[in-house]
């Protein structure tokens, strides 16, 4: 505040002077106006002068007529008497009368002269022609009065002499002050263009400062954000190694005692995969990363997954989960059904960890929109502990806005939350929570979808033919009511391997006719061990390669039926700036290809849907999918008995 | 340019509205002055009642300049004390009785001293040849017999050395040009 003042200091002084300049030229000018009023009025000394020249026209004309000119009448005379008279009366009249008032001489000399006219009124108006004599006698009269008349003339010269000096020293001065003062004028004038030019500068050089500093502060904020992605990335694949060695374990014979410890080992490690999963989700939301589907979908689908995979869950706890939809929400909607599915498992998730016993709802319905298309409200209802009023403000937040206060989230909620409420937002929908702490919670959001044209509703999903005829057609394997088995990545891959000791049990049947011979081609050492017991346990014959050429190309082996390829993120991005245009093709050999990525971002999953890949999968594996894929891709190769880029097959990970 | 030629047709309408009357009045022709002559009106001018000259002069007695019809000022003066009341026909009046045609008056007084005026003054505002003042007659002595006097406190524009320079005393001779 003191700092301003001092800047403004110099601003309002030029401002302060600039007005008194302004102020006292303004006065000064009009005092000059006043002092030339003053000179044009003055005809003090015409008058005077006027008087004199008619007393000598007076003398004049008595002297002609004492001379007796015929031409000069006792009229002429008279009317120079009285035309002189009418001259001294103006000594006494008027604004000359009032000037000549404080000529103290004046007056005094005009009482004489006006004593003198009066006195010889009578003489002078009696005048008859021929009187000569009396003639001289006036005239001898009024003749010495020639010098008061003079001196009057000279006083008054004198005076305004005195006077009109005066005030041309007085305008002189005023022009000077004039002079002074328009310079003044000009220079804080001056003085003020420049300070508000200034001010105008440091204005926008700190306008300028601050967008640096916002622009700084984002870009720290998104660097924080790279990092978390960086970290959360790396992790995951030790994490991985981990899991799939845990999960050999339980694989083998264990005591008792062993097989509690290693599950307690997978399930803690599962946790911790949630966790990373979750920050690198936040984070790629929060750096603008992903991107949403559009694909047709059925909500019921959706439900059933979320409920079907909590069912053990809640029925060991005591909490029942079930659902409701009103009947006008159409069978097909359209929107991004794997982000709704993830919402709601967080929700339905968040719920179930708090709610001891009781029940656990889920009701959809459809709430009026005035934008094409509809908008579901879908509500989660538990019967838990409930959530504190203060609580419930910061539950959403994100990784940026999270402070030190403790939360919800500090007692195990993890970032779920945070992440569906970036979910629904990016949906262009909204979310909230309404909880009374001790009875239980309602977590809602509330979503727009597209309305599914009939012609894009395809009779019976199965038939319609996989591949590059359909490419927009992406449909989700959750909608197929055979494989409503949860998606991997989506619905935490971690949370079934515990379940799923021995996965490949029921898949026999189609792979029973001859051992398939799987070409694995992975550098990480873990990896193929994980990946090799997952498949032999299956009955598979697994071979090991570096790159898919090398593997391909030994000679005098049996061909392989499938090849299972790791695809380090790196290796992909580098395929995809190589190919700018074209489709990735790792491999125009006649074999199924199946992809092993490291990280289910959505760009990533686009290159290798469009790059000739079989299928897809993301790590951490799960055992029972890894069979499964393999089998289904050689199944499906042998039936088209050529390589189809099917993205219906896709283990897309999102 | 315009206000010139404004003011040239309201003269000539003014001259009309107000010669038209005067003339009947008079039958015309101005007669000779029958007492002493106040005033002299010389230059451009139809009516003229002196013989003998080339140019047309006119000769106005006191009855002849009260017969134009006598207005009255009442006005404060550079050269008097307080407000004063002054009476005398309208010059404009008398412009008109002499079918007088101009655009200004060179005045001239018994001393000789001279100002000019333009007509415009004389057809703009009512300007009067005072010849008493506060009901006396006006004399050589308190600048009579005739007194230029314009109405200076109903108009305050008139308020001004140039204009004050026109209140010519002891008028004794207009020339009209």
């Amino acid at each position: 505040m003191k700092g301003t003042s001092v800047r403004y200091a110099p601003m309002l002084l030029a401002f302060a002077v600039f007005l008194g300049s302004l102020g006292y030229s303004l006065t000064a000018t009009r005092s000059g106006h006043q002092t030339l009023d003053q000179i044009s009025d003055e005809r003090i000394f015409w008058s005077a002068a006027q008087a004199e020249i008619e007393y000598l026209r007076f003398l004049n004309t008595l002297e002609r007529f004492g001379r007796a000119e015929p031409k000069v009448t006792p009229q002429e005379v008279m009317d120079r008497y009285e035309i002189l008279w009418s001259r001294i009366h103006l000594f006494q009249e008027g604004d000359i009368g009032a000037r000549l008032s404080s000529f103290h001489e004046v007056a005094e000399k005009t009482r004489q002269l006006n004593t003198l006219l009066a006195a010889q009124e009578q003489a002078v108006l009696s005048l008859r022609t021929g009187a000569r004599e009396k003639a001289a006698e006036i005239a001898a009269a009024f003749l010495p009065y020639s010098r008061i008349l003079r001196q009057i003339s000279i006083a008054v010269a004198a005076d305004e002499e005195l006077r009109f000096s005066g005030l041309r020293n007085e305008l002189r001065n005023q022009d000077w002050h004039i002079l002074a003062f328009t310079l003044g004028l000009l220079i804080t004038g001056g003085m003020l263009v420049y300070l508000l030019d200034r001010e105008r500068r440091i204005t926008a050089s700190l306008a300028a400062r601050n967008a640096a500093l916002a622009r700084e502060a984002t870009q720290s904020n998104r660097a924080k954000s790279d990092f978390l992605a960086m970290m959360s990335h790396e992790l995951r694949t030790p994490i991985n190694g981990v899991l799939g060695m845990i999960n050999l374990m339980l694989g083998s014979d264990l005591t008792p005692k062993q097989r509690d410890y290693a599950e307690r080992a997978n399930r803690a490690g599962s946790a911790l995969i949630r966790i990373i999963n979750d920050i690198l989700d936040l984070t790629q939301m929060e750096l603008g990363r992903l991107n949403l589907a559009q694909e047709t979908f059925r909500v019921r689908d959706i439900t059933r997954c979320v409920t079907d995979l909590f069912a053990s869950a809640g029925k060991e706890k005591g909490v029942t989960i079930s659902t409701a939809l009103t009947d006008d929400i159409p069978a097909r909607i359209e929107g991004d059904s794997k982000r709704v599915q993830q919402v709601l498992f967080k929700l339905v998730g968040n719920a179930l960890k708090f709610t001891p016993s009781g029940e656990i709802r889920i009701d959809i319905r459809r709430i009026p929109c005035n934008e094409p298309g509809l908008r579901l409200r879908f509500e989660i209802t538990d019967t838990g502990i409930g959530i504190h009023k203060d609580t419930q403000k910061q539950l959403f937040e994100g990784l940026s806005q999270r402070h030190s206060t403790p939360t919800l989230q500090d007692q195990g909620a993890g970032l779920g939350l945070a992440i569906s409420k970036q979910l629904v937002t990016l949906m262009a929908g909204e979310i909230g929570v309404v909880s009374d702490p001790g009875k239980g919670s309602t977590f809602w959001f509330e979503l727009p979808f597209g309305l599914s044209l009939p012609k894009t509703i395809p009779a019976d999903p199965e038939r319609v033919p996989p591949g590059p005829a359909r490419p927009d057609s992406v449909q989700p394997e959750s909608a197929q009511p055979e494989s409503a088995q949860p998606d991997s990545t989506l619905l935490e891959p971690d949370t079934h391997i515990g379940q799923d000791d021995t996965p490949s049990a029921t898949l026999e049947p189609k792979a029973a006719r001859q051992k398939l011979h799987v070409l694995i081609v992975e550098e990480l050492a873990t990896d193929r061990e994980i990946l090799k017991a997952y498949l032999e346990r299956s009955d598979f014959d697994v071979s090991f390669a570096d790159t898919i050429a090398e593997g391909l190309a030994t000679d005098g082996q049996e061909p392989y039926d499938a090849v299972l390829v790791n695809l380090p993120s790196r290796t992909v991005r580098t395929l995809i700036a190589r190919n700018r245009n074209n489709p990735v093709q790792l491999s125009d050999a006649d074999v199924p290809i199946i992809g092993m990525l490291d990280s289910s971002d959505q760009k990533l999953l686009e290159a290798c849907g469009s790059s000739g890949l079989s299928a897809c999968l993301v790590k951490p594996l799960n055992p029972k999918i890894v069979t499964r894929t393999v089998t289904d891709c050689v199944t499906k190769h042998q039936d088209l008995s050529r390589i189809e880029v099917s993205r219906s097959l896709m283990m897309t990970a999102r | 340019m315009i206000k010139a030629l404004v003011s040239a047709v309201f003269l000539a309408a003014v001259m009309v509205s107000q010669s038209t009357p005067a003339e009947t009045n008079t039958a015309g022709d101005l007669p000779p002055p029958t007492d002493r002559v106040l005033l002299e009106v010389t230059g451009k001018l139809v009516q003229s009642n002196v013989s003998g000259v080339d140019d047309p002069v006119a000769i106005l007695d006191r009855s002849m300049l009260e017969s134009l019809g006598m207005k009255r000022i009442e006005t404060s003066t550079d050269w008097t004390d307080g407000v004063q009341s002054f009476d005398g026909p309208l010059v404009r009046d008398l412009l008109a009785r002499l079918g007088a045609s101009g655009t200004r008056v060179i005045a001239t007084a018994a001393n000789d001293y001279t100002v000019e005026i333009p007509i415009s003054d004389f057809l703009q505002y009512p300007i009067i040849l005072a010849m008493e003042m506060n009901g006396d007659r006006l004399t050589l002595r308190d600048k009579g017999p005739i007194w230029i006097v314009y109405p200076r406190d109903e108009h305050p524009e008139l308020n001004d050395p140039l204009i004050n320079g026109r209140w010519i005393w002891q008028l004794k001779r207009l020339e009209i040009r």
